[in-house]
């Protein structure tokens, strides 16, 4: 990959022209070379929540009529663009059940850059085992700074909400989450569940330099913590 | 206790045979006398009026009159005997048709027997095909258990396989994106190397062009 990059020398005087003729060339060479950057996102919760429906709703634009429990991962990319910058959301739709997910979850959460925790308001018990989903995750290394969401999904099912938005809405301010109360189903959701990934999109664009963090300490070098750019103007 | 009372009763048998037997022709023979007197009793009280004393004409007289009681009581007797007789026959008849209808009722019931027999071996029968129906179904069961078994055995084995792969699969993105990652920030790097790099050489370029330009005026 190194060699697309015509690496320049130190030019002489007499070869200014040249020079600039070749930053040009590079310049559109490296524009050329930096590809789409990638955003994974997790989506992580109780079996049956409605993990593989919101991410289908998302990637696909629609409810699949039938789901089968998902087994390890299953990948979904969706190409978005954020303020002119073309960016690949990498939704890893994981499985809710133990033994589909038992020897993968490391996997899982190597270099995150959001986790998205799904509940189902109509299951009382999805609601609660999410304190064991935020200590799995704490305990796979995800730093604090690592986006979070709180979703409550199957909210077209009115009449069998069990877990009450105040509930819900105290449990995300108390870990510093957003909430997100919707329906993978209804297609006026639609775009509720649409902003629920753009709204980490948004965020993780603004703080990118957050992400290239993990990866140089994956190479052995840590570099000092970066804050988000208090510019972003993430529609969130 | 029981042994003296056997005996006591043995005893009175044997006097009863000693001492009633005997006699017993001799009770009947007197009791017949004794009416036949008292007949005479009768006849000689009735004849006391003509005061005849017995003679030979008496003795017929009394023969017959004997005759004629006797002659009463064998009609009397035959009587008895008739209506006894046909008592008899009634009872007879009655017998006779509970006899028929005990015929028939024995004939429907060794129908009834017969046909249940019939049916006891009709299910004798299906008894055995069932039960050889049943060590078939027994036979094929165990086996379709043991397929079943190995079915479950072989998608354990399936599913282990695909979470293998997709493990794999996992670990390929999550290198895909490290690389992608690490590219995209060297490629950052150059850029603003790059772009410091050109930065400069504008800066430089400018005084040496003013420098070499010819004066405007
Ligand atoms: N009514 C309603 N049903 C939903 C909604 N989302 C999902 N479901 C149903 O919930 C069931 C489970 O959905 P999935 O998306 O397969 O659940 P999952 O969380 O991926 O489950 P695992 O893969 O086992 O972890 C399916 O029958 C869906 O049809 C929703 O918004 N409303
Ligand atoms: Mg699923």
């Amino acid at each position: 990959m190194a060699n697309e990059f015509p690496v320049s020398r130190e030019g002489t005087a007499n070869s200014r022209h040249a020079n600039l003729t070749s930053s040009l060339d590079l310049s559109t060479s490296l524009d050329h070379s930096v590809q789409t950057r990638i955003f994974k996102i997790i989506v992580i919760g109780d079996s049956n929540v409605g993990k593989t429906c919101l991410t289908f709703r998302f990637t696909g634009g629609a409810f699949p009529c039938k789901t089968e429990a998902t087994i390890g991962v299953d990948f979904r990319e969706k190409a978005v663009e954020i303020e002119g910058e073309k960016i690949k959301v990498q939704v890893w739709d994981t499985a809710g059940q133990e033994r589909f997910r038992k020897s993968m979850v490391e996997h899982y959460y190597r270099n995150v850059h959001a986790v998205v925790f799904v509940y189902d308001v109509t299951k009382m018990a999805s609601f609660q085992n999410l304190k064991t989903w935020i200590q799995e995750c704490n305990g796979h290394g995800v730093s604090s700074s690592v986006p979070r969401v709180l979703v409550g999904n199957k909210c077209d099912l009115v009449e069998q909400i069990q877990v009450p938005s105040n509930t819900a809405l105290k449990f995300a301010d108390a870990h510093n989450m957003l909430l997100f109360e919707t329906s993978a189903k209804d297609p006026k959701e639609s775009q509720n569940v649409d902003s629920i990934f753009m709204c980490l999109a948004c965020r993780l664009k603004a703080q990118k330099y957050l992400i290239y963090r993990d990866v140089e300490r994956e190479d052995g070098r840590v570099r000092l913590k970066h804050q988000p750019d208090p510019k972003s103007n993430c529609p969130c | 206790m029981e042994s003296w009372k056997s005996h006591v009763r043995a005893e009175l048998f044997h006097r009863d045979c000693r001492q009633r037997d005997p006699f017993s022709g001799l009770f009947e023979k007197v009791s017949r006398l004794e009416e036949m007197l008292t007949l005479h009793m009768k006849l000689s009280s009735s004849d006391k009026g003509s005061s005849r004393c017995p003679d030979e004409g008496g003795i017929l007289h009394l023969r017959v009159n004997e005759l004629e009681f006797l002659n009463q009581q064998l009609k009397q007797k035959i009587s008895d005997l008739t209506s006894n007789i046909y008592l008899k026959e009634a009872e007879l008849q009655y017998c006779h048709s509970q006899v028929a209808r005990y015929r028939t009722e024995a004939v429907v019931l060794a129908q009834g027997a017969s046909s249940l027999k019939a049916g006891l071996e009709e299910y004798e029968y299906q008894l055995e095909c069932q039960s050889k129906e049943l060590t078939a179904l027994r036979l094929e069961h165990s086996s379709l258990r043991e397929e079943l078994t190995a079915a479950n055995l072989q998608n354990e084995q399936l599913l282990e396989r695909w979470l293998e792969e997709k493990k794999e699969e996992a670990e390929r993105i999550n290198k895909y994106n490290a690389t992608q990652e690490r590219w995209q920030r060297l490629a950052g790097r150059l850029k603003k190397r790059h772009r410091v790099r050109s930065r400069t050489a504008c800066a430089a370029d400018k005084p040496t062009e003013s420098k070499t330009e010819p004066p405007s005026s």
